[in-house]
């Protein structure tokens, strides 16, 4: 191992250490004094970080679960099979992720097994509870084949790897639902949310944008795979990734283009404030940037383009939601809300152990094996 | 808060005034009945408190209730145990904000008996 | 009875005895704040000489009744909507979707539950009226049926429209609340929403829920057949291979 080599992995377990420090001292306070103490939120504001990126980012970016598996056992594009398992177990990580978020947003966090018996099918919430919960099983078996294998429980492999197929038609469907209706919870504020993010369409823009966020995850993810693991998936296979997600961002751009020019919005980006300026960077860097770098085949073939266009649709990505949940609300909220350091210390030390727990499987689990009884991925 | 000059009363009347004025009906404030106050052993005489009185000189009805005093079952009982403490009565009646118990008028100021608001 | 309030801004004087008996009814701590909060439940805020009472407006179809996720509100037939705090887990998402602004939470608490004017349910089941009606020296809050309250506001309006804003503000807003206001001043003006839809808010995510069945069975058979035609293309191909395989 080079001294650089040695540097950088000695870098990354200090800031591994350091975010699970302050995340536990952080944890301590919110639940030693209640969500007054710990967060920034109020009534004015009751919902901030812990909403706004761990569960609408969280959720939107384990996307690539649904969208690989469906292009994988739907689709029958077989030659992108190395891609599942390391797709899959980042989509079951990011849910944990979310759940584990959601039980300190919740001010009664031991209360949220209530939606299992405590119903109200009119509420958005109800519905994306209920669909989280069932398609992180799903997710759960997707998975199971990979432990099964190590553990040499051949008949139990067998059994899933036979329903695989519905099981991501079961999948797909419950991740269109609760990817849209993250997007349908602002549906019922329409005098809160800043026309310039308020639209009928946002459940169809919250799906669009997911997919989007999913594929270009699949690129991050081989990127740091890359650079933790030494282990990356071949060009072949990616780029045509880095094809699927300028079709999708393409999607997004004139869906998003088209309701505001609809509804009448557009023209206030002539002289943009605060609200027009974070659009403006959330859709120029997020959105037309990849798409046009994505466009030129010289950037999409070289791993460094495609890998920069991928970090940028994820930051557009999260500044989307970001400003759906926190920019938008802030004028008729009234107050300005950032997070406070004991906010945003449980969400990075959330994200730094699913890195942690994610480097641990793919130390003790064939992650980047290509299933048993399916055939080599085809080169060229 | 208590102030005890009359400007204060005279402007707060005069919006209440207007206001009120708006009406074609004429409108009746409808203050809560006079409260006599249960005496103790060796009590010179009945209190009886008058809202009319002090409704004049407390700009809101938070001023009193329910810090000081409940407001839909009022206790029928105060002693000077109490309003040296700072409780109830003793809250205003306390020398300084309006007269306190051992005022040179003495204890009839309160203690008026029967009938007589004090 | 569908209990109502009809609260009458040209009669307020801005006393807070409404505040005041709302303490003592619910055992609220005696501060009053100056918005509403988790401990005040009912506050008048002056604007100009004009004064306003901000409570839960009680809607016909509750926004909050209809977001929350384990069914906590609930819109009684006798008038109050009322909070099951034994089933609310605190996702506070009816706080963030009301359009009036008005559950609060307990942010100070370790177990946080929310809290809202309840239009004093134990006293309208003994027939009495909900304490802040109870108390108001000038008529400005009365409790009744709310036909008969919308009734009653028109009457006033048609005797002295010149006192009065001509709307009464709660008759259709959001579908209709329980509590009406009517006032001497532009709605705006006392902080009241004026921009509003007249459609219950609930709608707007009914309309996307009421969908779901549907798609679900036909996003499954699109799939299915996708898959199929996927599948058979490859079958098909193997089966070529096969046969071109065997000897002849």
């Amino acid at each position: 191992m080079n001294a650089t080599r040695w540097l950088e992995v000695r870098f990354w377990r200090l800031v591994f250490l350091v975010l699970a420090a302050t995340g536990t001292v952080a944890a301590v306070l919110r639940f030693t004094r209640g969500l007054g103490a710990s967060t920034n939120l109020s009534d004015q504001f009751p919902w901030g970080l812990w909403i706004g990126f761990d569960v609408l980012c969280g959720v939107g970016l384990a996307a690539g679960g649904f969208t690989i598996t469906a292009i994988v056992y739907v689709f029958n594009l077989k030659r992108f099979t190395p891609i599942i398992r390391p797709t899959v177990l980042t989509a079951f990580l990011g849910y944990v992720f979310v759940a584990v978020a959601l039980l300190f947003d919740l001010g009664q966090p031991q209360r949220i097994w209530h939606a299992l018996v405590m119903w109200n099918p009119h509420s958005v919430m109800f519905e994306v509870a209920w669909c989280v919960m069932l398609y992180t099983s799903v997710l759960a078996l997707e998975l199971s084949p990979i432990v099964f294998e190590r553990l040499n429980l051949e008949r139990p492999r067998r059994i899933v790897h036979a329903v695989s197929v519905p099981l991501v038609i079961v999948g797909v469907i419950l991740s269109t639902l609760h990817q849209s209706s993250l997007g349908s919870l602002f549906l019922i504020v329409p005098e809160k949310l800043h026309p310039l993010w308020y639209s009928p369409l946002l459940p169809v823009l919250f799906f669009v944008s997911a997919i989007a966020a999913g594929l270009a995850m699949v690129i991050v993810e081989s990127y740091l795979s890359q650079r933790a693991f030494n282990h990356h998936l071949e060009m072949d296979l990616l780029e045509p990734v880095g094809r699927a997600m300028v079709v999708a961002l393409s999607i997004y751009g004139i869906l998003r283009l088209q309701d505001l020019a609809r509804r009448g919005v557009l023209p206030t980006l002539r002289h943009p404030g605060y609200e027009g300026g974070m659009l403006l960077l959330e859709v120029g860097l997020g959105v037309l940037l990849p798409i046009v770098l994505l466009a030129i085949p010289k950037v999409r073939m070289r791993q460094a383009g495609l890998v920069t266009s991928a970090f940028l649709a994820v930051l557009g990505f999260v500044m989307h939601r970001l400003n759906v949940s926190i920019t938008g609300m802030e004028r008729a909220a009234g107050v300005s809300y950032f997070p406070s350091w004991m906010e945003v210390a449980v969400s990075l030390a959330l994200v730094a152990v699913g890195f942690a727990i994610f480097g641990w499987a793919v130390q003790y689990l064939p992650i980047f094996h290509n299933p048993q009884g399916s055939s080599p991925a085809p080169r060229g | 808060m208590q102030r005890r000059g009359w400007k204060r009363e005279a402007a707060w009347l005069a919006v209440a005034v207007l206001i009120l004025a708006g009406h074609a009906a004429a409108q009746q404030l409808r203050l809560p009945p006079d409260l006599t106050y249960s005496e103790a052993e060796g009590s010179p005489g009945k209190v009886v408190f008058s809202h009319q009185l002090h409704t004049a000189v407390a700009d809101k009805c938070t001023a009193c209730h329910v810090k000081l005093f409940r407001m839909l079952r009022p206790a029928r009982q105060v002693t000077h145990a109490d309003m040296e403490a700072g409780k109830s009565c003793g809250a205003c009646h306390n020398g300084q904000m309006a007269f306190g118990p051992t005022d040179a008028a003495g204890c009839p100021r309160c203690h008026a008996g029967e009938g007589k608001p004090s | 009875m569908k209990g109502a309030i009809l609260f009458d801004g040209t009669k307020c004087i801005g006393c807070e005895a409404c505040v005041a008996a709302c303490k003592e009814q619910n055992n609220l701590p005696a501060t009053v704040d100056p918005e509403l909060t988790a401990y005040t439940w009912t506050v008048v805020e002056q604007r100009d000489k004009a004064f306003v009472r901000r409570m839960c407006m009680h809607c016909e179809s509750p926004t909050c009744a209809s977001v929350c996720p384990v069914g906590a509100f609930q819109k009684q037939p006798d008038g109050p909507v009322t909070y099951d705090a034994s089933r609310c887990m605190g996702c506070r998402y009816c706080i963030m979707a009301c359009p009036f602004g008005v559950p609060k939470y307990q942010w100070d608490r370790t177990v946080p539950i929310v809290q809202k004017c309840t239009l004093c349910p134990d006293r309208i089941a003994r027939g009495e009226a909900p304490a802040c009606a109870s108390v108001c020296p000038t008529g400005a809050t009365t409790f009744g049926d709310r036909d008969q309250l919308i009734g009653e506001a028109r009457r006033r309006l048609a005797a002295a429209p010149k006192s009065y804003v001509p709307r009464i503000y709660g008759l259709e807003e959001v579908g209709g609340t329980s509590v009406l206001i009517l006032s001497g001043v532009p709605f705006a003006g006392l902080g009241l929403r004026t921009d509003l839809p007249l459609q219950p808010l609930p709608m707007l995510t009914w309309q996307v829920l009421s969908k779901i069945p549907d798609f679900v069975v036909v996003g499954g058979a699109f799939l299915y057949g996708i898959w199929w035609i996927t599948n058979r293309r490859t079958d098909v191909q193997k089966r070529s291979t096969q046969q071109a395989a065997q000897p002849k």
